[in-house]
């Protein structure tokens, strides 16, 4: 009889998560050394470059134990971003325990703190792993003194381990077995499992990742999904392996797939319980929730006649990432394209990069916007997310805004800075507690708006990477608000305008009008950039005529290269985009999100 | 407007990479290790060279002696060039033979010399005209001399082209007026204006990069650039390519105006470049690799490039909106006139059409490269 045990890594960026796994699937003699081809789950390239696992994988280790027994380990991956906590939530859910990991060399970091509470909240059994002992600059005992401090775990079931070396690896697998309880549930409940991911494949449509807590699924079985309320007839079960295992069933306790002809992923929502259409389970697995997109901005294709291939690679990118949400869109500056919306501001630029990447596309996006909602003067509740749908301001009676709660844990050195930023973000309402010692987490009220205008890199950079962030969404609070318009030589850029807190409008337009003074070329004549309200013009700045653009001496040899050099500076022309007669180059309308100091 | 010289006979252009010390700013491929043996070593292989391809060529009506230094070489060893260049190459009657030289190489008897070989018209390297200034730009002669050498070949009855520099790190435009007078007020035939380019990996840029020097900005440029077409054109000057100006129609730079009116040139020489109308291509980039390959019966061409008809006429478009004629209207395909880009550029005053030709405005000139991106990218070229 085969025993189960399903874990989650957790660790702060870098302390070797990847690398672990990685050794934990080759000492389970998974694959052979030569054709092991590194951190197998972190299979996307931006995750790889960023080092953060935005789409989870799972794993299923075979594993001979110490006691001779067969067992089998799920290591279940999760993602490590604050934009995806219900996706990490779920993971954890379908968990029995973690290996909580941190390295020697570094010590506790404010993510491990944070990862932990994660683990804690789901009574999951915690397994400290001291990572990287091999290093000349590891530090065991200090780490495991503040296993024991900091994280108030028992340092004498910490594990120590190097998973560059493979040092200690075994060790690692024997506590999984020995200290993680093995999953409990019922063979004869109704069925009940949970979905923590779902993956398109191109011939089977959508690929459910879930942990069966009770019952049993197999092919042919007719399943329901509640939350969606749809049924489908099972394909396929199976368990991971490198590639999909099929299996006659999964019953209760195991992680596995499921295939059942649903044909994207968006028909599928991560949380939600499967169940057997014939005989269901009254209620749902608890923790469902419904995501909602919290920001929103168009993408365009840089080039407008390449729309129906971009149409195309969004259809394409949809289904494998059921949260975004997409809507025609069209803009007088940058013509056709979609009005799109994300989990956070991490999900949207992995969203931009794997177009751009993964998709081939050359894509403009215009600023973030979170959604307002507008009371007007007849009644009428408006929802916003677009300015170019900001309604009459005379017409307007209240304007609300989103808030969050932010969570910041620091070292409490940064406490000063990270306060100044929060207050010059509007946080309100401050809170301030200290988990461990040296270590504060403050908390604001703040809108999400000052949140997506970059926030995560000032913090980053004030707190030298220290910082973590998190945020729930408090709901929506009264506000004054204004449409920002940017001209151009006189014209409206539709794609730069943005609603904003009336207080700040001016050093945002003032900001916005430098920016694209540094990023828009000198031309023929002088251009003139403002920033507006309603008619009134709130900053400006000027970019002179060019002057001066020629070659002194064009000679013999001088002609081919200055040929290539013209024929690429004319490609570049040719994808700038025409506003009345000024060229604006795209990486104008990216320069104006961030600010200049970066 | 004058004739468009579209008739031109080919060029024959002859590379000497020899300088007596390198300048400050100069990026060329030329080597100041100039012992006698060496350049000899070299013409050597020019003459070798020289054989083997010219004969092919239609009667030349320019030769341009280029450098480099061509005036350190010794007479004798001209003497064997020139010699060498009319048993093996049809030349016109109306030759126009050009040498470049440096201030430091003059005297009555070199220029002596040089007139009996034939060269007719010189072009001198002033580049300044304050010792401040050849000292930062690393030229080796003085300013006195340059007024000496001109006065010298100006006696000798040869064609005189002045070449100049203008936008180095620290000049002033008063600096740069005076210049301009001061040359002006001297008559040569013809003068060459050209605005400072500061090559990578050179010391210049080395100091600009360290901070040393500070370059001119765009609009300093721009304000030397006018200065440099209102005061000679003021002294009766054609400006006739964005860094060239002649006395007269009939003493423009014959050999010059054929790179930007695409006529066949025959580049002889390590680093030369040659056109023979379809194809362009390069010899071996320095003395050493040039003469290695042709003493060992190699061809010294290193790289060449078969244009088709869209290079054509982009590159009749970039080159010939750097002259007064620009290009014909007809290398446009129909439309494109009206491409708002090319629109803004007419409402700019950057550009005009006149007689079916499209002309850089004197405005215009100084942004010309940025009138031909703009052209390319309306058309569709790219
Ligand atoms: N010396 C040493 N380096 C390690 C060890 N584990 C991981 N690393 C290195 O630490 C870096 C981060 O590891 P990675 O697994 O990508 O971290 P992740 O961000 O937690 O997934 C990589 O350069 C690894 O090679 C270890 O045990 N010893
Ligand atoms: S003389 Fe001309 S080629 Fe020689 S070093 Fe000076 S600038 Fe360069």
């Amino acid at each position: 009889m085969i025993e189960y045990r399903n874990f989650s890594i957790i660790a702060h960026i870098d302390h070797g998560k990847s690398t672990l796994s990685d050794r934990l699937i080759q000492a389970t003699g998974m694959v052979q050394d030569k054709d092991f081809h590194d951190q197998l789950l972190d299979s996307m390239d931006i995750e790889r470059e960023r080092g953060i696992t935005i789409k989870s994988n799972t794993i299923c280790l075979p594993y001979t134990a110490r006691d001779g027994k067969l067992y089998r380990l799920n290591l279940i991956d999760t993602p490590g971003h604050v934009d995806f906590s219900y996706e990490v939530s779920r993971a954890l859910a379908s968990c029995e325990g973690v290996l909580l990991l941190v390295d020697a060399s570094q010590g506790v970091e404010a993510q491990t703190l944070a990862n932990l509470y994660a683990a804690m909240e789901h009574n999951l059994e915690i397994i400290p792993v001291i990572n990287k002992i091999d290093l000349p600059s590891a530090d065991v005992i200090g780490t495991l003194a503040q296993i024991e401090t900091d994280l108030g775990l028992d340092p004498e079931r910490a594990i120590m381990c190097s998973a560059k070396t493979g040092q200690g690896v075994d060790d690692v697998l024997e506590a999984i077995v020995r200290d993680i309880p093995p999953p409990k549930g019922d063979l004869e409940q109704p069925l009940a499992a949970l979905i923590f991911d779902a993956n398109y494949d191109p011939y089977r449509g959508a690929i459910i990742s879930c942990r069966v807590v009770d019952g049993i699924v197999k092919p042919g079985d007719i399943i329901r999904l509640m939350a969606m309320a749809a049924s489908y007839k099972v394909e396929e079960v199976g368990t991971f392996g490198l590639a999909r295992l099929k299996q006659k069933s999964l019953g209760a306790g195991e992680v596995g797939y499921v295939i059942a002809g649903i044909k994207t992923v968006s028909d599928t929502r991560i949380g939600d319980t499967i169940t057997l259409h014939q005989a269901p389970r009254h209620h749902p697995l608890p923790g469902f929730q419904e995501v909602k997109p919290v920001v929103f901005s168009s993408v365009y294709p840089i080039d407008a006649d390449d729309f129906p291939t971009f149409a195309e690679a969004l259809e394409k990118y949809k289904l494998n990432d059921a949260s975004v949400i997409f809507q025609r869109d069209s803009s007088l500056a940058l013509g056709q394209g979609f009005r799109c919306g994300f989990l956070g501001l991490l999900h949207l630029e992995v969203f931009q990069e794997r177009l751009e990447r993964e998709y081939d596309q050359s894509i403009i996006m215009t600023a973030p916007s979170v959604q307002y909602r507008f009371i007007m003067k007849d009644g009428q509740e408006l929802l916003i997310d677009n300015p170019y749908y900001y309604p009459d301001p005379s017409k307007i009676e209240h304007g609300f805004e989103p808030y969050i709660k932010a969570s910041i844990l620091i070292p409490e050195r940064y406490m000063g800075p990270v306060m100044t930023l929060c207050i010059s973000r509007r946080g309100e309402n401050s809170r301030f507690s200290y988990p461990t010692p040296g270590r504060v987490e403050v908390t604001f009220d703040m809108p999400l708006a000052e949140v997506i205008f970059d926030f995560y890199d000032k913090l980053k950079s004030i707190t030298q990477g220290y910082g973590s962030f998190d945020y729930d969404m408090i709901g929506n609070r009264a506000s004054d608000l204004v449409k920002l318009d940017i001209l151009v030589n006189g014209e409206k850029v539709d794609a730069l305008s943005l609603i904003v807190y009336r207080d700040r409008a001016r050093d945002r337009a003032v900001q916005i009008c430098d920016r694209l003074k540094d990023e828009i070329p000198r031309q023929m004549f002088k251009i003139a950039i403002q920033g507006a309200i309603g008619g009134k013009i709130i900053s400006r700045s000027t970019i002179s005529a060019l002057r001066k653009d020629v070659l002194a001496k064009c000679y013999g040899g001088d002609i081919t290269r200055k040929r290539k050099l013209l024929e690429k500076q004319a490609k570049g022309k040719k994808k700038m985009k025409m506003i009345g007669s000024v060229m604006i180059p795209q990486k104008a309308f990216v320069a104006v999100l961030k600010s200049k100091d970066d | 407007m004058i004739d468009i010289p579209e008739s031109f006979a080919p060029g024959l252009y002859i590379h000497i990479p020899f300088c007596r010390s390198r300048c400050r700013y100069c990026g060329f491929p030329t080597s100041d290790q100039s012992d006698t043996g060496r350049i000899s070593r070299y013409l050597d292989a020019v003459i070798m060279e020289l054989h083997g391809v010219a004969p092919g060529w239609n009667r030349f009506d320019s030769l341009y002696l280029g450098g480099g230094t061509p005036s350190i070489v010794s007479l004798p060893e001209l003497e064997r060039l020139v010699e060498s260049v009319n048993r093996h190459v049809k030349l016109a009657m109306n030759l126009e033979f050009t040498m470049e030289v440096n201030a430091g190489d003059v005297s009555r008897e070199s220029v002596a010399a040089w007139t009996s070989f034939g060269v007719n018209r010189i072009s001198l390297g002033v580049q300044a005209l304050d010792d401040r200034a050849l000292h930062l730009l690393g030229r080796r002669h003085t300013s006195a001399q340059a007024l000496e050498a001109v006065a010298i070949i100006q006696e000798a009855g040869v064609a005189l082209g002045i070449d100049l520099i203008f936008g180095y790190p620290g000049q002033t435009q008063s600096d740069w007026v005076r210049t301009l007078d001061h040359v002006a007020s001297l008559h040569p035939d013809h003068l060459s204006c050209y605005q400072m380019t500061v090559e990578t990996g050179t010391e210049m840029a080395q100091q600009i990069t360290s901070g040393e020097l500070i370059p001119a900005t765009q609009d300093q440029e721009a304000s030397l650039f006018r200065i440099t077409h209102d005061h000679l054109t003021r002294r009766g000057y054609d400006h006739y390519e964005i860094s060239n100006y002649a006395a007269d129609a009939g003493r423009m730079a014959r050999h010059n105006t054929k790179y930007w009116f695409r006529i066949p040139v025959l580049g002889i020489g390590a680093a030369a470049h040659s056109f023979d109308g379809r194809r362009r291509w390069c010899n071996a980039p320095n003395a050493e690799s040039y003469w290695l390959d042709i003493e060992s019966g190699r061809s010294p061409i290193v790289n060449t490039e078969s244009l088709n008809t869209v290079d054509e006429t982009i590159e009749s478009i970039f080159l010939g909106i750097r002259t007064r004629w620009g290009f014909p209207c007809d290398r446009l395909p129909p439309g494109a006139g009206s491409d708002g880009r090319i629109r803004a550029m007419r409402d700019a005053g950057w550009i005009r059409e006149d007689h079916g030709r499209i002309t850089a405005t004197d405005e215009g000139f100084a942004v010309a490269d940025a009138i031909a991106e703009v052209i390319i990218a309306a058309a569709g070229y790219v």
